[in-house]
């Protein structure tokens, strides 16, 4: 594993993140060790963020900057190393606002969940399907709005209604969203920033390992 | 000579209240204040359309809705003007009538509308006449018909506002600082990789576009026949735990400083209305002198934090949550009011958290009126 990488990575300098997946990848270096390089990375950039020496910005630089390193290596590569296991995420019906869910979906990406993006204004139909399709350890439902709490209270209760809540965490996030209306809505876990979502998914594959 | 008829008997004794608070000392009761805008169309049953597009109609919803709670010691805005909120941000507001069903609240399309390239260009051409371009262009806003349609709604709502004894809180102005408007027609995940890769390049831009902003407040508040209470600087991507303290320190605190002095010089009071986590930077806002700013939290950082540190330089406006107001019981909104007017002091002035949700139950906005009262 290139140490160089990681360390790039934590330290954000695209620059160099980028030429050295350049000589990986001519030297025949395996795609998922790369992403598994990048990914150490990554763990230390959200060490950083609890810690308080990383706010948002780097957050959501980290993340760009995978995205880009992803290209590089194709997204066979990158969907291989979802090895955390799957989000099935969306803004809730009736919220079109996309920065905090596209957030929360570049950081997890990157740090090893595989992210099925629904989009915005999402029915809870489309969230049933997609559940029933993929299988998911966690759904993610991003809303924004306090007129929306009701759809998103619904949306669980649909869930719940077609037989797939078991064994399923159902995260919520956006603005407003508190503890309390977490309650409200019936979720499982209040992620007021992405890495809250990460440590479940890091504490869930240790506690399976 | 026109005669003016005499005041509301309930005006100069609300705006002492108000005066007394903003400046740190002892009103006779804690004073309550509400931004309501789309909650005043549930509260009466009129038209999310008209209202969202009609800013003079806009103006008689809210001053009805306050006249049919009575209570409030004040309005924070007079008139709802989604399309221009949204320009300000540079973004497209989706609003009811036009691209949402009616009853809907109005909200920011974050779709990503400015270039990189479009940093130079407000260097070249100057940032006023960028902003009307790009708001025509881009927003499909022409502000030359707009704004005096926005005017309007801002005077019909003084006017209905005096009419009922209820003083206006604040003036809206523009976008603050140069960062609100910028991250939000690049959308956050390419602004901070502006940020990052040609940092020169954005404050090139923000420093075109800080003396044309501070001149745009200048201008307006040369227009207005009296002074308003506060000046309203909304500011949301710029807080602290938004960006690290290398970005904040070169991006945001210069420029909020200097639009701040700049309202300052003109004997105004400046209304931070500051959304997301300013914990870590309340300490550089003790600068200002005493009395001259209202610190307005969205319950996101902790208004007994901002006491700590500011209590004693500022008043403090807040925060009674958004999903409390929508959902709990009256006695939880009562309990929360009166723990805030007991223990934040003088300087204070409870009001919902951002604006009053639209989905506020009355009930629960009756019992932060009741709070007040004792």
């Amino acid at each position: 594993m290139s140490s160089a990488l990681s360390e790039a990575m934590a330290d954000l300098n695209e620059d160099v993140v980028l030429s050295e997946i350049d000589r990986l990848l001519g030297n025949g270096t395996p795609s998922l060790e790369i992403i598994a390089a990048l990914q150490e990375g990554m763990a230390i950039v959200g060490k950083r963020f609890e810690e308080k020496d990383y706010y948002l910005s780097e957050l959501i630089m980290s993340a760009e900057i995978f995205n880009e390193a992803g290209k590089k290596l194709g997204t066979e590569a990158t969907d291989a190393a979802g090895t955390l296991g799957t989000l099935v995420l969306g803004t809730v019906h009736q919220d079109v606002h996309d920065i905090g869910k596209n957030i929360v979906r570049s950081v997890l990406a990157s740090h090893g969940v595989k992210v099925i993006d629904l989009g915005v204004d999402v029915p809870a139909t489309k969230f049933v399907e997609a559940i029933r399709e993929h299988r998911p350890a966690a759904v993610g439902i991003s809303c924004l709005l306090t007129t929306c709490f009701g759809n998103v209270k619904s949306c669980i209760e649909e869930i719940e209604a077609a037989g797939l809540r078991d064994g399923l965490k159902i995260l919520v996030g956006g603005g407003p969203l508190d503890e309390a209306a977490g309650r409200y809505v019936g979720a499982d876990l209040v992620c007021k920033d992405a890495m809250i979502a990460v440590d479940w998914f890091k504490t869930r594959a240790g506690a399976a390992a | 000579m026109e005669s003016f008829p005499p005041p509301h008997p309930e005006f100069f004794p609300r705006l002492a209240r108000l005066k007394a608070a903003l400046a740190l000392e002892k009103p006779d009761r804690t004073p309550v204040i509400s931004n309501s805008d789309t909650f005043c169309v549930n509260h009466l049953g009129a038209s999310m359309a008209r209202f969202s597009t009609e800013p003079v109609y806009s103006a008689e919803v809210i001053m009805r809705s306050f006249a049919a709670l009575p209570g409030f010691d004040a309005t924070e805005m007079t008139s709802c003007v989604p399309d221009y909120v949204g320009a300000i941000l540079m973004a497209r507001m989706l609003v009811a009538g036009r691209e949402l069903e009616e009853g809907r609240p109005y909200m920011v399309d974050e779709s990503e509308r400015l270039s990189a390239d479009d940093y130079d260009r407000i260097v070249v051409m100057g940032w006023r006449p960028f902003f009307a371009s790009y708001c025509k262009e881009k927003l499909g806003l022409d502000l030359s018909e707009y704004v005096p349609k926005m005017m309007a709604g801002a005077a019909a709502g003084a006017k209905l506002a005096m009419a009922q004894g209820l003083p206006v809180f604040t003036l809206p102005v523009n976008g603050a600082i140069p960062l609100e408007p910028l991250s939000g027609g690049r959308s956050m995940g390419k602004f901070m990789r502006d940020l990052f890769k040609t940092p020169d390049r954005v404050q090139a831009a923000m420093d075109v576009m800080l003396p044309e902003m501070i001149a745009e407040i200048r201008e307006v508040l040369a227009f207005l026949p009296v002074k308003p209470l506060t000046v309203f600087l909304g500011v949301g991507r710029g807080s602290s735990g938004f960006l690290s303290p290398r970005f904040w320190e070169r991006f945001v605190w210069p420029y909020l400083k200097a639009v701040i002095e700049a309202i300052h010089a003109e004997g105004i009071v400046a209304n931070l209305h500051f959304e997301g986590d300013w914990e870590r930077d309340l300490h550089f806002f003790r600068e200002f002198p005493k009395g001259s700013c209202v610190f307005a939290c969205e319950h996101t950082t902790d208004i007994f934090k901002i006491r700590d540190v500011l209590g004693d330089r500022m008043c403090i406006k807040g925060d009674v949550p958004s999903p409390m107001l929508a959902f709990s019981a009256p006695d939880e909104v009562y309990t929360y009011s009166r723990k805030l007017i007991e223990e934040m002091g003088d300087g204070f002035i409870l009001a919902p958290a951002c604006t009053m949700p639209p989905n506020a139950k009355i009930e629960n906005v009756e019992a932060m009126l009741a709070a007040v009262k004792g």
